[in-house]
């Protein structure tokens, strides 16, 4: 240590200055002792702590002055001090140097507590004593030591919290967590009662501290007996310091036991209300709120802990429960974590599998799966638990006898009360007979699709067939139509030619024959005729546009006198919706219906038409109406092609027909029985038909006998 | 200068006598039985201790320094890193390890550097037969560079730091920290030709 020396003027002066500081001011304690170790100075700061003036000890042994340096064998500091070697006393390890009393009396401490240091005192390079400062550190120590406390505290509520939680019987560890923390917080008793919820009494379930007999005393409680039975009554802590003092005759029984002071929790979770925890002490007659608030803690946590293993034990009872029952059930029954592993599969798993106890549980099920069904069912399983939602599958098991029999699954969640999944619970039930049955039902029914399949076709190819023959037919009978003409013109033509040249000169007998064969002629003539325009309208190529029916059906009025006043009244009630059609096809059919509905009229009676439209729908039929094409065949509507149809009527006066008739009215060289005194070759409605069926249209027929018919055609509607 | 392993052999020794003295004043002190090791001991030039120290200790360090005067003069550290240091004081004061160095704390780590310092340099003092003036110790926390700062002392001479490792066994833990005595070439050189006086001495008797 290097001093800068001090001008030498102002040295003494300083020097007073600086001893005087010592010796009344100095805020510690500072003594001398000569190399003989007795005392040569002792400050104000010493006096004052030590109760000894200065002129009592100066000149005195130092081991005489602090007798107890030497059995604490702290004397050698002042000899190693001597040796010049600088001495430091912690108060940490030494608590102090010299026995003064503690200037904090809360502190607790014995001693004040001191550090110090024992330097020796040089003179011109060598040593002639020793100085030693002493300084007061007691409350610097107690803040200390309180923090460590507190630190101590909290570090010992967060470990109980840890073991509460983990604790099976929480009462144990409140008894091992007791003689933890009695010593440091001088409590000498703790009482813990278990509150019976039906008869509200208290049940001491244990307890530290009390003899058997005190024990015995202190069993039961009634409601709102004692302190304990106060503090779960009122829900409140019940803290009674000074029962010496207290004149509450609830104190009378600690009083007894020799506490000083008291203080109940209840045990309160919510509104659960468990028990009470009690402490009390026999060397204090009061707590400190420091002390009151960790006792709380631990009554907090011990409630906490009690609350959770009661809930446990409820959850292991009802699980064991479960498990009971669940060995009953024919099925296989399990359950699974929320994650998806099983936790329990029932011995019905077990028997009827090749797996080992347990095997089953986590994911080890998946080994007796059939392995066409491992990975499907693995998914499954696996985005049912992802997505929580029912788990349902089916998957063949392999049984003891290593076969593979058919399982259906069902798992459904059970959540919790925020939503979140506690537990997966299922079942598998047996469903191979079940199973087998579908299967054997699925291939009867392949089976009988492929036949109707086949059948189908049979029919597709006969209708093709068909149809080649009908085609063949019409085109033989157009040729046959067609080359008969010559002949029957022939036939007529001559007929004339001898009638009217001859005619005078033969017999009225012969007259007649001529007649009959001219008449013939001209009717074969007319079936020729009728015969090529049906074979034209089924083959001839058409287009198909959009037309307005109401001038084609005018010009059709005006080209035949029969179809007009007075002769006839045909009524058109316009407008009538356009379609889309053949302009000569369509324009053939009206004219037939026409040709028709003013011929088949009772004698005497003018003919009356009415001609209208309307829009239907396609899947619209009217009732007792049969559509059929020229072969018989009911005919196929398309309803994709053609949603909605224009049905024109033409609704005549006329004789009408019976069902029967009706029937067959459309077949070619059909003629209606009421028809026969009516000129006419059958062909007529046969080609109406050919060309709504070319036009792709319907056709139809209402009518009753004697009160007239209303014919009508579907057509596409113009767009 | 390079230390020869006869002069290692030697230092060690030394200092093992000095430890064996610290050893027996805290055993005392704390009531448990504490054993001071050397496992290691190294001379460098004053300006490479710094290296060697970042090496072995990270972070803050808590540093005893004491200031030696006389016949022998330097500057003597006791170096713990702060993790040590938290240890040790737990270990002597039979205390759970804390998060910070107390008042308390700081002033027990003196008082132990104290002992430790003193043995040792008082050892040296003895060999060399001069009275070592000591200073009152002061504990630092904070980087090495810092303890270095407040070592490197303009002197004119070389300087030359004899760095101890030093291994605290106590209640079946170890702490490791250094010392580290900082001295002149002369006083350094003086005490390299005690040694060999003192091996001469040591096996003529």
């Amino acid at each position: 240590m290097k001093v800068k020396p001090l001008p030498s003027t102002h040295s003494q002066e300083l020097d007073a200055a600086l001893l005087m500081w010592t010796h009344h001011l100095a805020p510690h304690g500072i003594f001398t002792t000569d190399t003989e170790l007795r005392i040569t100075s002792w400050n104000h700061w010493l006096e004052r702590h030590s109760m000894l003036r200065a002129e009592q000890v100066i000149g005195q042994p130092l081991g005489r002055v602090v007798p107890t340096l030497g059995e604490r064998q702290l004397e050698r500091y002042f000899h190693d001090a001597l040796r010049g070697e600088v001495k430091v006393l912690s108060s940490a390890l030494h608590s102090y140097l010299l026995p003064f009393p503690p200037t904090l009396t809360e502190s607790g401490f014995s001693h004040m507590q001191q550090s110090a240091r024992v330097a020796p005192l040089m003179l011109e390079g060598r040593v002639c004593g020793t100085i030693t400062v002493v300084e007061d550190v007691t409350e610097r120590e107690w803040q200390n030591r309180q923090l460590r406390y507190e630190h101590e505290r909290d570090e010992l509520l967060s470990e109980t919290l840890g073991h509460l939680l983990l604790a099976r019987d929480p009462d144990a560890l409140v008894r091992d967590l007791f003689n933890r923390f009695a010593a440091q917080l001088a409590v000498d008793t703790y009482l813990h009662y278990r509150l019976d919820p039906e008869t509200e009494r208290l049940h001491l379930e244990s307890c530290a501290g009390l003899t058997g007999g005190q024990q015995a005393a202190a069993s039961t409680l009634e409601k709102g007996e004692g302190f304990c039975g106060a503090a779960m009554l009122r829900r409140q802590p019940a803290v009674a310091p000074f029962l010496e003092k207290m004149v509450d005759p609830k104190a009378d029984f600690f009083r007894t036991v020799g506490l000083e002071a008291f203080v109940a929790f209840p045990l309160i979770l919510g509104d659960r209300t468990l028990g009470v925890l009690a402490f009390g002490t026999r060397t204090r007659e009061q707590w400190t709120a420091d002390e009151l608030s960790f006792l709380q803690t631990i009554a907090r946590y011990v409630a906490i802990a009690l609350d959770r293993a009661r809930q446990e034990h409820t959850l292991r009872v009802s699980e064991e429960r479960f498990r009971a029952m669940a060995e009953t059930v024919p099925d296989i029954i399990f359950t699974a974590s929320a994650g998806g592993r099983f936790d329990f599969v029932n011995q019905r798993f077990y028997s009827m599998t090749n797996l080992a106890a347990d095997g089953a549980l986590h994911f080890g099920w998946f080994q007796t799966l059939h392995e066409d069904d491992l990975a499907r069912v693995r998914d499954e399983w696996r985005s049912a638990v992802k997505s929580g939602e029912s788990f349902n599958s089916e998957f063949r098991l392999r049984d003891t006898a290593g076969r593979y029999r058919w399982f259906f699954a069902r798992a459904r969640p059970i959540r919790g009360p925020q939503g979140s999944i506690l537990k997966w619970f299922g079942s598998m039930t047996e469903v191979d007979e079940l199973k087998q049955t579908h299967l054997a039902l699925r291939e009867a029914q392949a089976q009988l699709k492929e036949h109707a399949a086949t059948l189908e076709k049979t029919v597709e190819e006969r209708t093709t067939e068909l149809r080649e023959t009908i085609l063949q037919l019409e085109s033989f009978s157009y040729t046959v139509a067609h080359d008969l003409r010559a002949p029957i013109r022939a036939l007529d033509g001559y007929g004339r030619m001898v009638l009217a040249e001859a005619g005078n000169q033969i017999s009225a007998q012969a007259r007649d024959g001529l007649d009959r064969i001219v008449r013939a002629a001209g009717r074969m003539d007319a079936l020729t005729r009728d015969v090529l325009s049906y074979t034209k309208v089924a083959t001839q190529q058409i287009e198909l546009v959009p037309i307005d029916p109401a001038p084609v059906i005018e010009d059709v009025i005006v080209m035949n006198p029969a179809l007009q006043e007075p002769r006839a009244v045909v009524a058109v009630v316009r407008p009538l919706h356009h379609v889309i059609a053949h302009p000569t096809l369509f324009s053939q059919c009206m004219s037939n219906l026409l040709d028709n509905a003013t011929k088949f009229v009772p004698p005497g009676l003018q003919p009356r038409v009415i001609i209208r439209s309307e829009v239907v729908d396609a899947k619209h039929s009217t009732p007792g109406i049969r559509h059929r094409d020229l072969s018989g065949r009911k005919l196929q509507l398309s309803h994709g092609t053609c949603p909605r149809y224009v049905r024109l009527w033409v609704e005549d006066n006329g004789i009408g027909m019976d069902g029967l008739t009706q029937e067959k009215v459309f077949g070619i060289f059909e003629r209606a029985r009421e028809a026969k005194q009516y000129p006419g070759t059958g062909v007529g409605l046969a080609i109406l038909a050919k060309a709504v069926e070319r036009m792709h249209g319907r056709f139809g027929v209402e009518s009753t006998l004697g009160a007239g018919s209303r014919f009508w055609i579907d057509l596409p509607p113009a767009p | 200068m390079e230390l020869t392993s006869r002069h290692r052999e030697a230092l060690t020794e030394l200092i093992n006598i000095g430890y064996g003295r610290a050893a027996s004043a805290l055993s005392e002190l704390t009531g448990r039985r504490i054993i001071l090791d050397v496992p290691k001991v190294d001379v460098f030039p004053v300006e490479h201790v710094g290296k060697a120290l970042s090496k072995v200790l990270r972070g803050d360090v808590a540093s005893v320094h004491q200031v030696f005067s006389g016949p022998l003069a330097g500057n003597a550290l006791l170096l713990l890193d702060q993790e040590a240091a938290m240890l040790l004081n737990a270990l002597l004061l039979d205390q759970p390890v804390g998060s910070r160095l107390d008042a308390a704390g700081r002033e027990a780590l003196i008082e132990v550097g104290n002992i430790v310092l003193n043995a040792c340099l008082g050892v040296f003092g003895n060999l060399l037969q001069v009275q070592v003036t000591f200073a009152v110790p002061s504990l630092h926390l904070e980087s090495v560079t810092g303890v270095l700062g407040s070592i490197s002392v303009q002197e004119e001479e070389l300087q030359y730091a004899l760095m101890v490792h030093t291994r605290f066994r106590l209640k079946d833990s170890n702490v490791s920290g250094y010392l580290v005595i900082v001295l002149g070439i002369t006083s350094f050189s003086r005490l390299l030709h005690e040694l060999d006086h003192w091996e001469t001495r040591q096996l003529s008797r």
